[in-house]
C-alpha cells in the first residue's frame, strides 16, 4: 500500500518540504528511489534496511518504490533516511499511518536505528513552521538547536523504534524545553583582551572605531607589530548580537554543519581568518553541494584575511561583490543559491614584500618594482569597499615594558555597545544594522554635514590629495565617530579623525 | 641638399664610435676634412678598432642621412648638433666630452638656462626620497632640475621639480623610444611635454650598462652643480661625482645616518672632501651665488595653537609615529589625530610611509 511521509530539505538557508512517497506492491524484490537522490540519499536505503531490521521490525522484500517529490529537485544529504524509514514502516504496515500527517521527519539513521544529528536542523524547523507545520520530530544530537525556535514542538528522539513506538501511540518522545535567545553572553577568549596589548594607541582606536560601526579595516606594519594580536583582540570588543542577526548567523552556520552541538546557538559574533591558500569556493561558497563558505560563515561577524596580499588575486576579488551586497549567489548549472555574507573585513599585510618599509629599526631591501607589484595585488574596486587604514609601528621597549596596564576590552564594549544601540535605532526597519552598511543615499539623510565641515573636506581633499573614493569612506567613518560620542550631529574634530583613517589612498595614488 | 657640418655631427652619432674617440678626430681634422677623406684618415689613423669605423662607412651617403633626418623630424624627435648653436657653452668643454648630437624631445632652450643636477640611488630610503623631493622643490625656481629620469631620487626630485611648475631635464643612457624603466614611463612622457628629455644615442639603441656611465658626464656637464642626495658605495650617483669633479662643477652631498648602507656613498664624498656638506638649499644658493630672499620662507608656525605647537615642536626632532607621539605628549589619540589633520592640512607636517608624521618642507 501507500503512504507519504513529510520531510523538509534544504536549499541555500532555507527549508523546503519533501513529501516522502513509499508504495509497496508485488513483483519481484527491489528497491527503487526517485526523486534526484545523491550519492548519500542513493546509500540511504540501505542503512534504512539494516536499521528496520535491527530494530525489531522486518524489511520485506516486495516490489517498493520511494519517490521524493518535488521529483526535480536534487536531494542532498542523509537527512531523509528517517522518514523513508517510516515510510517504508507504513506501508508495509508494520505501524499505523493515521498519526503521519502530523508530524515532519529529518533524521539520519545508524545501522542499528539510532538516530544521528543532521546539518541545518535550525533552518529546516524554521522553514516547516512558515509553512504551518508546528510537530518535528528530530534527532536528538539536535535538540541543542531547536531549543531556541518558538513556537515549535520539536521531539527529540534516539532510535527509529522510540518513534515508530511513539507513533503507534506506545510511548512518548520528551519535546525540547525552550530556551531564551535574550540573555545570550559575549563569549571570548580572556586572552585575547586589548588590556594585554601595550602602546598602539592609533590601531587600538581605529579597531573601537571599527567595531563599533562594522567598518572595513587594513591594517598595514612590519612583521612582529602585533597585527594579527590585534585583531585577534577584536572579537572581545564587538557589540552583542541582536536576536535577529543571532538567528541569522546560527542558520548558516547549521547549514554548514559548523555549529557546537551543545550550544545549539552561534552567541557570539563568529570570527573566521581563512589561511591564504583558501580556494575561492572555500571563501564564497559553493562546490558540488552548494555550502556556504567562509565569508558566509563570518556572517554578521569578523572575516579576518591576514597577509592579504599573499591571497591569490582572483580569490580577493571575489570578496567584491558580497562587500557590496552583504550577500552572495552561487549559481551552478542545477542550482542557484543564496547565502547571507554581511561580514566585517578586517586584513593586515606588510607595506612591502620585505615587511620593513618606513619601519624605523629596520632598512627596506625591496625594489621599485617589487613594492609595486605587491601592492597591484589590491585592486582599485577591492580598496574602494574598505574604509579604514591604518599603520601599525613597532612598539618601543618602553611601550612593552611600561606596567601600566592599557583599558580593558570590556571598557571599550561599552562604548562600542552604546554607539550600536544608537545605529540600530537609526537603522530600523532599514534592514542594515551599522554604519558601515549604509548607501550612499542613506549617507545623505545621516552624515548631514554643517558649512564647516564641508569647508574642511574640500580643503582635505584638495591639500592632501584625496580621490572620490575617499570621500563617502570618511564620511561612514565620521558618522560612527560621532556616535562614539553620542553627538547627534557629525562635527569637525570627527572628519579631522576619519581623515587620519585613509593613508593609503594617497599611496596608491601617487 | 648638400653635406654640411651640422648633417656630418648626425653621420658620426650613428655609428656606435665612444664620443672620446670622435672628439679626438674632431681635435686634428674639421668635420668637413673627415667626412671628404673619411676613407684615408680612418685607415691611417691609430684611434680603436677598425671595426667599429665600419658603421661610419656604411651611412656616409648623404641620401641616407637626409631621409632619416627627416624620418625623426616626423616622429617628432629633434636633433640639436655642435654645429647648431644650441649647445650651450658649459657643455662644449673639453673635459665634457661633449656628444656629437643631442636627440631630444620637449623644449630644447631649456639646454640655456642655469641647470642643476640632483642624483642618486634608485633604491632610495625614506629620508632619501623626502630629501630629493624638498630640494628640487626648493631649487626648482632657480634652477632647471636635471637628472635621469631613473627610479628612486632621479624619478623623486624631477617629479617634484614638475609639482612645483619647474622645469626639468632628462638625460638618457639609451635611445629615445628605448626609454627604461618602464614605471617611470609616465614621467617621461611628462618631462618630454613640461621639459626636456635629451641622449647623445641614436633613438632606437638599447640601453647597456656602459651607456649610463657614459651619460653621466652630460648630467654634470649641463648643471652649474651636481647634488648627490643618496648613494651607496658604489653608486652611479658617485660616477657623476667624481665626472662633476673633473669638470670642476661644484659637487653637494646631503649627509646620511651613519649606520645606514644606504648613505655611505655620500657621506665617503664629504669625508674625502669631494663634496660639500647640504643641510639646505640655501646653503647651494650661498655657494653658487645665486640671489635668493631670505625671508621667502612661509611663515607658518604662527597660526598654531598650543598643542599644534607641541606636536611641531616635538617632529623638530624627526619624524615619528603616531604612537609615539602619544606617548611622548601624554595626549589622547583621539585629539592627537584631530590635530595631525589640522598640522596637515595647514601643510605644516605630512605623513609619510608607515604612519610616519614629519615636518613638512
Amino acid at each position: 500500500m501507500l503512504s507519504k511521509v513529510r520531510s523538509f530539505g534544504l536549499r541555500g538557508i532555507d527549508g523546503y518540504e519533501v513529501c516522502i512517497e513509499t508504495d509497496v506492491s508485488n513483483g519481484m524484490p527491489s528497491v527503487d528511489v526517485l526523486g534526484l537522490p545523491d550519492a548519500v540519499n542513493r546509500e540511504s536505503i540501505k542503512r534504512v534496511e539494516s536499521a528496520i531490521k535491527n530494530s525489531g521490525f522486518k524489511f520485506i522484500h516486495k516490489k517498493l518504490t520511494v519517490n521524493m517529490a518535488p521529483a526535480d529537485i536534487k536531494k542532498e544529504g542523509p537527512l531523509y533516511d528517517l522518514p523513508i524509514a517510516i515510510g517504508i514502516l507504513a506501508s508495509t504496515e508494520q505501524i499505523s499511518q493515521s498519526q503521519l500527517e502530523k508530524f515532519v521527519f529529518l533524521g539520519e539513521l545508524s545501522l542499528d536505528g539510532n538516530l544521528r544529528g543532521v546539518r541545518g536542523i535550525m533552518p529546516l524547523i524554521i522553514s516547516a513552521l512558515d509553512k504551518g507545520y508546528d510537530n518535528i520530530i528530530i534527532p536528538k544530537d539536535n535538540e541543542a538547536e531547536a531549543a531556541y525556535i518558538n513556537g515549535v514542538t520539536a521531539y527529540a528522539a534516539t532510535s527509529l523504534s522510540e518513534v515508530a513506538a511513539f507513533l503507534c501511540g506506545n510511548g512518548e518522545i520528551p519535546t525540547v524545553g525552550q530556551r531564551p535567545l535574550s540573555g545570550m553572553t559575549h563569549r571570548t577568549s580572556p586572552e585575547n583582551d586589548f588590556k594585554y596589548v601595550k602602546g598602539q594607541f592609533t590601531a587600538k582606536r581605529a579597531l573601537e572605531i571599527a567595531a563599533a560601526g562594522g567598518h572595513n579595516i587594513l591594517m598595514i606594519g612590519p612583521p612582529g607589530t602585533g597585527k594579527t594580536m590585534l585583531a585577534k583582540c577584536l572579537p572581545s570588543i564587538l557589540p552583542d548580537m541582536s536576536l535577529e542577526e543571532i538567528l541569522e548567523t546560527t542558520k548558516i552556520h547549521s547549514v554548514a554543519g559548523t555549529l557546537d552541538s551543545k550550544a545549539g546557538i552561534v552567541g557570539s559574533r563568529p570570527f573566521r581568518s581563512p589561511h591564504h591558500t583558501v580556494s575561492n569556493v572555500a571563501l564564497s561558497g559553493g562546490g558540488a553541494n552548494a555550502r556556504p563558505g567562509e565569508i558566509s560563515l563570518a556572517h554578521n561577524g569578523v572575516l579576518f584575511l591576514d597577509e592579504l596580499p599573499e591571497y591569490p588575486r582572483q580569490v580577493l576579488e571575489t570578496l567584491r561583490q558580497p562587500l557590496e551586497d552583504g550577500s552572495i549567489v552561487i549559481s551552478r548549472a542545477s542550482m542557484k543559491v543564496e547565502y547571507p555574507a554581511n561580514f566585517m573585513l578586517v586584513a593586515s599585510m606588510n607595506p612591502c614584500p620585505c615587511g620593513n618599509l618606513g619601519s624605523s629599526v629596520k632598512e627596506c631591501t625591496c625594489t621599485q618594482s617589487q613594492r609595486t607589484k605587491y601592492l597591484s595585488k589590491l585592486s582599485g574596486p577591492l580598496m574602494d569597499r574598505i574604509d579604514m587604514h591604518i599603520e601599525v609601528d613597532n612598539v618601543t621597549y618602553s611601550d612593552i615594558s611600561s606596567a601600566e596596564t592599557a583599558e580593558s576590552s570590556a571598557e571599550i564594549k561599552k562604548r562600542v555597545d552604546r554607539a550600536r544601540k544608537i545605529q540600530t535605532e537609526r537603522f530600523m526597519g532599514t534592514g542594515i544594522h551599522a554604519n558601515g552598511n549604509m548607501t550612499n543615499r542613506m549617507q545623505k539623510t545621516f552624515c548631514k554635514l554643517s558649512p564647516d565641515c564641508n569647508k574642511l573636506m574640500e580643503v582635505a581633499f584638495d591639500k592632501l590629495g584625496f580621490s572620490a573614493r575617499g570621500y563617502n569612506r570618511v564620511l561612514k567613518v565620521a558618522r560612527t565617530i560621532a556616535d562614539l560620542e553620542e553627538s547627534e550631529n557629525i562635527k569637525s574634530n570627527h572628519i579631522a579623525e576619519a581623515i587620519q583613517y585613509r593613508s593609503l589612498d594617497r599611496q596608491l595614488d601617487e | 641638399m648638400s653635406i654640411n657640418e651640422s648633417k656630418i655631427y648626425y653621420w658620426l652619432s650613428l655609428s656606435s664610435i665612444s664620443p672620446r674617440t670622435i672628439n679626438k678626430i674632431l681635435e686634428q681634422y674639421s668635420p668637413l676634412e673627415f667626412w671628404n677623406d673619411c676613407e684615408t684618415i680612418l685607415r691611417t689613423t691609430s684611434l680603436g678598432k677598425r671595426d667599429s669605423f665600419k658603421a661610419l662607412k656604411q651611412f656616409r651617403n648623404e641620401d641616407y642621412i637626409d631621409s632619416s633626418l627627416a624620418a625623426l623630424a616626423k616622429k617628432g624627435i629633434g636633433v640639436a648638433t655642435r654645429a647648431g648653436g644650441r649647445f650651450p657653452e658649459r657643455l662644449m668643454q673639453r673635459e665634457v666630452d661633449p656628444p656629437a648630437v643631442l636627440y631630444y624631445r620637449g623644449d630644447i632652450n631649456l639646454l640655456s638656462t642655469r641647470c642643476f643636477a640632483i642624483v642618486g640611488t634608485r633604491h632610495s630610503s625614506q629620508y632619501g626620497e623626502n630629501a630629493a623631493k624638498k630640494f628640487a622643490k626648493e631649487l626648482s625656481p632657480y634652477f632647471t632640475i636635471v637628472s635621469g629620469l631613473a627610479m628612486g631620487i632621479d624619478g623623486y626630485a624631477q617629479r617634484a621639480a614638475l609639482s612645483e611648475g619647474g622645469k626639468t631635464i632628462g638625460v638618457l643612457g639609451s635611445g629615445i623610444n628605448c626609454f627604461t624603466p618602464a614605471c617611470n614611463e609616465s614621467l617621461f612622457e611628462e618631462v618630454c611635454e613640461k621639459g626636456l628629455v635629451i641622449t647623445e644615442y641614436p633613438p632606437d639603441r638599447f640601453a647597456t650598462k656602459y651607456t649610463f656611465p657614459e651619460r653621466n658626464r652630460i648630467i654634470s656637464g649641463l648643471s652649474d652643480g651636481v647634488l648627490v642626495v643618496e648613494a651607496k658605495d658604489k653608486s652611479g650617483a658617485l660616477i657623476t661625482a667624481d665626472l662633476a669633479n673633473s669638470q670642476n662643477r661644484e659637487v653637494y652631498a646631503v649627509p646620511g645616518n651613519i649606520d645606514r648602507m644606504g648613505a655611505s656613498g655620500t657621506n665617503a664624498l664629504i669625508s674625502r672632501g669631494e663634496a660639500k656638506l647640504v643641510m639646505s638649499y640655501k646653503d647651494i644658493l650661498h655657494d653658487l651665488n645665486v640671489d635668493f630672499d631670505e625671508n621667502n620662507t612661509k611663515n607658518r608656525v604662527a597660526t598654531l595653537d598650543n598643542s599644534e605647537l607641541k606636536v611641531y615642536n616635538l617632529l623638530q626632532n624627526g619624524g615619528l609615529h603616531a604612537d609615539e607621539i602619544c606617548l611622548k605628549l601624554g595626549m589622547n589619540i583621539v585629539e592627537l589625530t584631530t590635530v595631525l589633520t589640522t598640522l596637515e592640512l595647514k601643510q605644516v607636517i605630512k605623513k609619510t610611509l608607515a604612519s610616519t608624521y614629519c615636518l613638512a618642507e
